[in-house]
Order: C-alpha cells, then structure tokens, then sequence
C-alpha cells in the first residue's frame, strides 16, 4: 500500500490532489457526480465579506488548449455561505480550505475571523490577486509589503492552516513567496491566472466584456511548472502547484518540480471526474515505482 | 439533481443540410430523465483543441432505445469535429443539465416561437406533449426551406404550424415574429396563452417585448457561453431584475436555460 497522505501545516490531506478555488463551486454543484471523499480537499470558490455579483458577460471564452475567465470574483459573501454551505462539510472526510479575497487588509481580516467562529474547516487560501482599494488599486500580490503585512495580520486571527496563493503575474514571484514566509504563511500555492485576451476578428470585439481576463487550461502548464520550480527552491515552506493539470503525469510533473500537492482547476470543467482519476493515476505511477509514500517524488527531477 | 457524464455511442449522425445535422446517442440514464428544455455537454475530442465541452438542447428522447437525439449547425471549430463523427464513435455526454420549460399550467394555450437553430427544445415540448390533446400553436420561422425539419411530424401534432422563411421559399416570406406579432394584433390568438420562446438573442429580445406590450406570460431558452454547464466556473452569467429596484446575476446553465422573460435585462 502507498502512503498517499501528505502533511501541509497542522492538516493532512489524504492524498496531494485538491480542486482550486473557483473551479470547483463551493463544493456542492456536482456531487451527485463525483465523490468528493476520494478527493484530498477542496478550495472553495473565493469568498469575500459582502457578496460580489460579479462582472458583466461575456465572461469566458475559449483559446488555444485553454480559457479565458473575468468572473469579478462572483460570490455569496462570507454570511450566506456561513448560512447556507458551511453545513455541507461536516459530512465531509476531504479537507475543506476556504479561499479568501478582499480589497482591503480589513476586509480579509473580517472574512477569517467570521468564519473562525465555525468548524469544519481545515484551512485559508488566501487569494491576493485582489485589487488592494486603499491603496489605488495595486494588486496585494504584486506587492511583497502589501502581501507581507496582510499575512501578518491573518496570522494573529487564526491557528488554522494558512496558504497564500499567489499571482504569477509578477516580475519576481519568488521574492512574494519570501515575503508570505517571512510573515509567518505555512504554504504557498500557485499559480492563479495568467493575464490574457482574445479578440473575435469578425466583431472586432475582445471576447470577453474586461477585454483582459485570466488564462488557465492545460495552455499555462509549463509557464506555471516553471514557477513552481522556482517558488521551491527558495522556500522552505511547502508548496502547492497549480495551473493546466489535467492528468496524473501532469501533477506528477508537479510534485517532481518541488510541489507537496496539487490543485486541479479547468479540467473540472470538461472532465468532472479528473481530480479522482489524477489520484488514482499517481498512485498507480507509485507503486509502479515501488515507492512507499507520495513524498518520495517531491522534488525529485534529476538534474545533471 | 442527478447527473451522469456518460459515455455514449452514436447511433446516427445524419447530414440534414450543408450544416446541419441530426444526431442520435445511446445515453440510456439521460434519455430516461430529461424535461424539455435541457440540455446536455458533448466532449468533441479528448484532445485540448477545443478543450472545452458544447452545449446542445435536447432534441427529444427515445427512451426504449435510451437514445437522445440533437440537432446542431456547425458554427465552428467543435461543431465541426461533431458532424466529422461516426456511427459507433464515442463521446463523453454530461447531462441532463439545467432546468426546462414549466409547462404545469395545462389550463392555458400553448403557443410556440422557434427560430432557426432554436427549435430543438420546442420540439421536444411538443413531443412531450403530444398525447395530451394540447392545442399547440407553432411559429417556426429559418433562413429557407431547407432548414425546416420535421415539418410532417409537426403538421401532425400541432393544432396550427405557422412557417416564416427569410427568403419566402416555404411560408410566409419574412421574420417570425413579425408575423407573430401581427397574429396578436389582429386578435387570432388566444389572450389566455402561454408562450414559449428559443432562437438567436436578438429574436427573443423581440418576442419578449411583443409578450409585454400584450401582457403574455412567455418562457425563453437563452444560448450563452459556457464552460462547465454544472454551476462550476460562474462564467454563463444572465442579468435579471431583482424585486429592488437591482439587479443581480443568473447563471444559465444552472438557474436557466429557460428563464421567465419579463426577470431578464436585456441587453445590446
Ligand atoms: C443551453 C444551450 C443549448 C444549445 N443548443 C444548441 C442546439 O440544440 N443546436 C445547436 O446547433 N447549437 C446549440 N447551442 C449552441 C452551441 O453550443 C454552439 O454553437 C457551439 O458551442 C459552438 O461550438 P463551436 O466550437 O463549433 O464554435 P466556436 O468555434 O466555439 O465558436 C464559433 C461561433 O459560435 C459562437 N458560439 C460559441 N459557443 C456558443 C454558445 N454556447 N452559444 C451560442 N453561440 C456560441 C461563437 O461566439 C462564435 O461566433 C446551444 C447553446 C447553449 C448554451
Ligand atoms: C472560471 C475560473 C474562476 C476562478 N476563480 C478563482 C477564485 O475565485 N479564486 C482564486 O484564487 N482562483 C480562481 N481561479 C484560478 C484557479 O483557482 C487556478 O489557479 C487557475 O485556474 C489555474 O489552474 P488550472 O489551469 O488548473 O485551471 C479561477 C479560475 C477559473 C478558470
Ligand atoms: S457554464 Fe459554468 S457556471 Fe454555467
């Protein structure tokens, strides 16, 4: 038997596959379909403190072995989802991480702190891809104080795991990944979307209503290993990577470049059963490998 | 809401113009449980060009075979790939998704407005309902006569068959909600009537604002982008007035595809 558990902060998942924020609803779209339970965790859609409606459509449109998204961070608000979906994870055995966003460090801080007040979850994801309001717009992410300070402060409001996802749409996404350590973040995940667009050349329209959105999909994979590898070699905490995976060697190839664990996005939407197949393809690479546990493979690659 | 994603086989894929083409696929567990109205998710290739899944209202069922039949128009590069398939092929089908007509209301008269590639959820609510001595009144309006299908099984079934071409080939020459419009003003139909609406955007912005101006509850089936058609990715956003003077957003894949015409903003 191949140990598949992995032990991130004070949780341990029982496998290194989760479901990424936004992907994956608040966990109760499909389970008619899949069982969640085979799954390590989820992240849930990001959640803000008053609901967001969202921006306007289109909001997605299709590219090359990828998509295009601006949903707005569409979302029910920290009191509905404690109202109406925290009740669904007791019957849960997969970790539940709740992905968190906001436009001021306040704003972050009161969404961590309501839901503090609950069990059944394991974890926070912070999302700092989220335009900071206070300071002009500036995204949390591409900013190490910003990012710094916020971990900062949520780390004072709760000993649950906290993850800080970050954005790779920056010059050096390594020194964010420093500055979250620093500041006490026991994991990092990346990435989230990459900056993207697409124009209908009939129309002459950009195809999605934000003329930019976010590029996921199977398209970023090798943009998204790359920092991940990177990410890796200069922390110390662990790291989780997503961004294009669809298939077991794809989170293999993950894990290999230094993840612990990963999180499965986009696919969902095609393949709804992706996450468990990546599980059971993992695990099949493993005891092919007579490997005992799945953290013999992190950080693997050989390079000579 | 039970949900399959299925592998099914294709019975028959048959060319019924330059572009268009009626499909038939063995999905027993989603022939057995869709309502008018729904629809399903087709994986065209296992390859990422085109990664994502297509949308495509369920024609109707033949549920002692478990076949689901649909009608698609090839508009791009999935539709494509679709109508390149063949008997025995087999795709990955997601369904039954969405919520259909509401036709709980027998007591009114149904009246039906399809246009072009629109018309598979009407059809299939006509065939649902074809053993209830329902009078159903269809407007079924295409660009010629050749895009108008099963004209015979209509004729049948339907109390009247109203056909607009845009090149007056068969029926009238004109757009269907012209005619229908006309209809109304000079009092053939029936005040107490329920419409039911699916086509191009633009046709159903019309409709809905004849449906106003002479107070008809009218239902419509929206077409928007979509990536997951399961509620997963928010991505197939509809604006709908809600009771504040606000608005907020509906996601139609999941609250629709068929919505109550007089909740939607619509726009362009
Ligand atoms: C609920 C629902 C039911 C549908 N039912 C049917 C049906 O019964 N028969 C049928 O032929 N088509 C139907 N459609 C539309 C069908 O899904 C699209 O035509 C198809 O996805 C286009 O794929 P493609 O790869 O060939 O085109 P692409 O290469 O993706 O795009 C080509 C063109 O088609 C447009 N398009 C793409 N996706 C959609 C979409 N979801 N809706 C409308 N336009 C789109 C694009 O804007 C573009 O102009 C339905 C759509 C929805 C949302
Ligand atoms: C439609 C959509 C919505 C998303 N929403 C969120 C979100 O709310 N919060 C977040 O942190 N990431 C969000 N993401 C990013 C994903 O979690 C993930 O980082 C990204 O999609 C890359 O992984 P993938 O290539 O496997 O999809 C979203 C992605 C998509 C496609
Ligand atoms: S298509 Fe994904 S939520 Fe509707």
């Amino acid at each position: 038997m191949v140990d598949m558990s992995v032990k991130i902060g004070n949780v341990i998942f029982k496998n290194p596959v989760l479901t990424a924020s936004g992907t994956f609803g608040y966990g109760d779209e499909i389970s008619s379909l899949i069982d969640i339970n085979l799954l390590g965790g989820i992240v849930t859609k990001s959640i803000t403190y008053n609901p967001r409606k969202g921006n306007p459509p289109p909001r997605i449109a299709e590219t090359t072995a990828g998509m295009l998204n601006s949903i707005g961070l569409a979302n029910i608000g920290v009191k509905r989802f404690l109202d109406e979906k925290i009740r669904l994870y007791e019957s849960f055995d997969a970790r539940v991480i709740v992905s968190v966003a906001g436009e001021t460090i306040k704003e972050y801080c009161k969404v961590v702190e309501c839901i503090e007040k609950k069990d059944n979850i394991d974890g926070y994801e912070i999302n700092i891809s989220c335009p900071n309001t206070d300071r002009g717009g500036i995204y949390f992410g591409i900013d190490k104080k910003m990012s710094g300070n916020l971990v900062t402060e949520l780390k004072k409001l709760t000993a649950r795991l906290l993850i800080v996802k970050l954005t790779p749409n920056v010059t050096s996404i390594s020194e964010i990944a420093e500055a979250v350590e620093d500041a006490g973040a026991d994991c990092v995940s990346l990435v989230n979307s990459f900056i993207g667009m697409a124009v209908d050349v009939k129309t002459r329209k950009p195809k999605i209503k934000k003329i930019i959105g976010g590029l996921t999909g199977p398209c970023i994979k090798p943009l998204a290993l790359a920092k991940v590898h990177e990410v890796y070699s200069k922390v110390k905490i662990p790291v989780i990577g997503i961004g294009g995976i669809v298939t077991g060697d794809d989170a293999l190839e993950f894990l290999m470049a230094g993840a612990s664990a990963v999180e499965v996005g986009t696919a969902s939407f095609f393949n709804p059963y992706a996450p468990i197949k990546i599980v059971e393809e993992i695990k099949s690479y493993l005891e092919e490998n007579n490997m005992k546990k799945v953290s013999e493979v992190v950080g693997i690659i050989i390079v000579s | 809401m039970v949900l399959y994603d299925k592998k099914g086989e294709i019975r028959y894929l048959n060319k019924l113009t330059d572009d268009i083409y009626h499909l038939g696929i063995k999905c027993p567990e989603i022939s057995k449980r869709c309502h008018p109205g729904q629809f399903v998710m087709i994986r065209v290739s296992e390859n990422y060009d085109p990664l994502l899944r297509r949308p495509f209202s369920i024609l109707r069922t033949i549920s002692e075979e478990g076949i689901i039949e649909i009608i698609f128009k090839v508009v791009g590069k999935g539709t494509k790939i679709l109508s390149e398939k063949r008997r025995g092929d087999v795709l990955d089908v997601l369904g039954p998704l969405g919520r259909g007509f509401n036709f709980s209301d027998r007591s009114k008269n149904y009246i039906l407005i399809g246009g072009g590639i629109g018309f598979p959820p009407l059809f299939f609510m006509i065939d649902f309902l074809k053993n209830e001595k329902k009078d159903i009144i269809f407007y079924y309006g295409a660009k010629r006569k050749e895009e108008i299908f099963f004209k015979m099984e209509l004729q049948k079934i339907c109390a009247k068959l109203v056909l607009t071409t845009e090149d007056g080939s068969s029926g009238e020459k004109g757009l269907i909600s012209d005619v229908f419009s006309k209809d109304l003003d000079a009092g053939i139909l029936e005040s107490d009537s329920e419409v039911f609406s699916c086509g191009p955007n633009p046709m159903l912005k019309v409709i809905s604002s004849i449906c106003e101006r002479c107070d008809l509850k009218l239902q419509v089936s929206l077409e928007n982008m979509m990536a997951c058609g399961t509620g997963l990715c928010q991505g197939c956003a509809v604006k709908i007035k809600n009771s504040k003077d606000d608005f907020e957003y509906k996601l139609v894949c999941k609250d629709g595809p068929v919505f109550d015409s007089n909740i939607i903003l619509w726009e362009g």
